[in-house]
């Protein structure tokens, strides 16, 4: 069957993996190389990466950097960051990009998706947006405003059309709080698509994702969360295989017979209790 | 020394095969199809790609590609891997596109997924059934990465393994010196990577 995907939102600000809060507040977390080296040991299930600056800069995501990091990571890996042109995806893909997310580039879309898919297939192309509750309807946003919101489920359509192999929604209103997914926004992606959906913003704790895997079909893209802490991946693992979640466990660091307090964390005693059972 | 021939044929992540690669030790050379005659012979063939069945046949026939592959493999038995797409090409037609004809090297053609129950394409980890005992792996029941929506339909003589969505479909198939994974072993982590090194190893190379 199936497994639902716990996969890594690995920010960048140029050269730099940074944790972001509200889409204006960032904190450095350090180098991309040794961010995704420790993620694959805890055995994340796929990798997003993208550059946050390089639309504003006219730029896109350093394919180099991408290059050297991607050498030992045999898990899946999105690259995103002001691709705009089939030559952009040609480069992610020689580069170690496994799938491309295209933001701003749809935006202003002038047909390269369908020239795009056409050459790559669907499923190289996840179509992303960020998406903001306003009057009680969700607009998707992109680029700093400067183009004018659209609706999400106008913007779903076109995706679709388009040939998107996966859609990306990340919610804005939820990014950095902590206090989990947007439920309603995922629910009509949910329900206006058959392309296979990734949702981000607001993971707080493992129960997030949890509540997430509960009610939507959906994969979890979670990143804030990831950092600071050893084993995250593998504790987040741990703890949805102990709630009878369809993941794929952690095979070299298992944490699956463990006791998590509500919010699916590990007490520092039982922390120190594995310890000593080891 | 025993040595891998990749096929380029400009289309999909070639850096993730060759990443496996280099892991291992395994030495190999890139076919681009963009070079002028294939006259070399090597242990053994990668065929990865991934995109439209269409284009990658336009672009193997095109180049000279298709008739070098299906002599090595067909005249000199040279064994061949093929990966997702590429695993798709080694068989006779697809639906894709209005239909295309492919390699040819065993019987059967390629069909799409089409639900309305199931989300398409059929992306993230799932596990294959074992059905017989062969080279690539003999781990049962083993989580690997799929991205793809269409699949294989062949005599199940030449099915290795088979994995569920919305029916089972072949996962890894084989015949004679040829074989076939839908999935992505190079984006399979530990288990996914050792196929690629037992394929080197069925080759004669590979690492212990």
């Amino acid at each position: 069957m199936l497994r639902q995907r716990v996969i890594a939102l690995i920010l960048l600000k140029g050269d730099l993996v940074v944790q972001s809060f509200g889409f204006n507040l960032h904190l450095p977390i350090g180098k991309l190389d040794i961010v995704l080296e420790y993620l694959e040991l805890w055995d994340v299930d796929e990798v997003i990466v993208l550059d946050i600056d390089a639309t504003k800069k006219n730029n896109t995501v350093n394919f180099d950097m991408i290059k050297a990091a991607s050498k030992k990571i045999f898990v899946p890996l999105t690259i995103g960051g002001g691709i705009s042109s089939v030559k952009d995806i040609e480069l992610a893909l020689h580069n170690g990009a496994d799938k491309v997310a295209i933001n701003a580039g749809f935006f202003n879309n002038d047909g390269f998706i369908e020239e795009a898919v056409q050459r790559f297939g669907s499923q190289c192309i996840v179509l992303a947006a960020d998406v903001m509750l306003r009057g009680g309807s969700y607009f998707v946003w992109s680029n700093n405003h400067q183009y004018k919101p659209v609706s999400v489920t106008e913007w779903l359509r076109d995706a679709i059309r388009v040939g998107a192999g996966e859609i990306f929604i990340n919610s804005i209103d939820n990014d950095g709080k902590k206090t989990g997914f947007d439920m309603d926004l995922m629910e009509i992606i949910e329900k206006n698509s058959s392309v296979p959906l990734i949702a981000a913003g607001g993971a707080g704790c493992p129960f997030h994702i949890k509540q997430l895997f509960d009610r939507i079909d959906s994969a979890a893209a979670i990143g804030n969360i990831l950092h600071h802490k050893e084993h995250s991946v593998s504790l987040i693992k741990g703890y949805l295989v102990a709630k009878n979640k369809n993941v794929r466990g952690s095979h070299f660091l298992n944490y699956n017979d463990c006791i998590f307090n509500p919010n699916g964390e590990l007490s520092p005693t039982e922390h120190l209790s594995i310890f000593f059972k080891r | 020394m025993t040595k891998l021939g990749v096929v380029n044929f400009g289309m999909g992540n070639i850096s993730s095969i060759t990443n496996v690669l280099h892991y291992y030790k395994i030495p190999y050379d890139l076919i681009n199809y963009t070079e002028k005659n294939f006259d070399k012979h090597y242990d053994g063939y990668i065929l990865p790609g991934v995109g439209s069945f269409k284009n990658a046949m336009d672009t193997i026939n095109s180049s000279g590609l298709g008739k070098y592959i299906i002599q090595e493999v067909k005249e000199k038995h040279a064994p061949i891997l093929g990966v997702c797409l590429g695993m798709q090409l080694l068989f006779d037609s697809s639906t894709e596109g209005g239909g295309a004809r492919g390699l040819g090297l065993i019987e059967g053609d390629v069909q799409s997924f089409e639900s309305s129950i199931l989300r398409v394409p059929h992306v993230g980890w799932n596990q294959i059934s074992i059905l017989k005992k062969n080279l690539l792996t003999d781990l049962d029941n083993n989580d690997y990465y799929f991205d793809h929506s269409f699949y294989v339909s062949t005599h199940e003589d030449n099915i290795i393994s088979t994995t569920d969505y919305l029916h089972n479909f072949p996962s890894i198939v084989n015949k004679g010196r040829i074989y076939g994974v839908q999935f992505h072993p190079e984006k399979s982590q530990l288990y996914g990577t050792k196929i690629i090194n037992n394929f080197a190893k069925l080759c004669g190379g590979g690492n212990a």
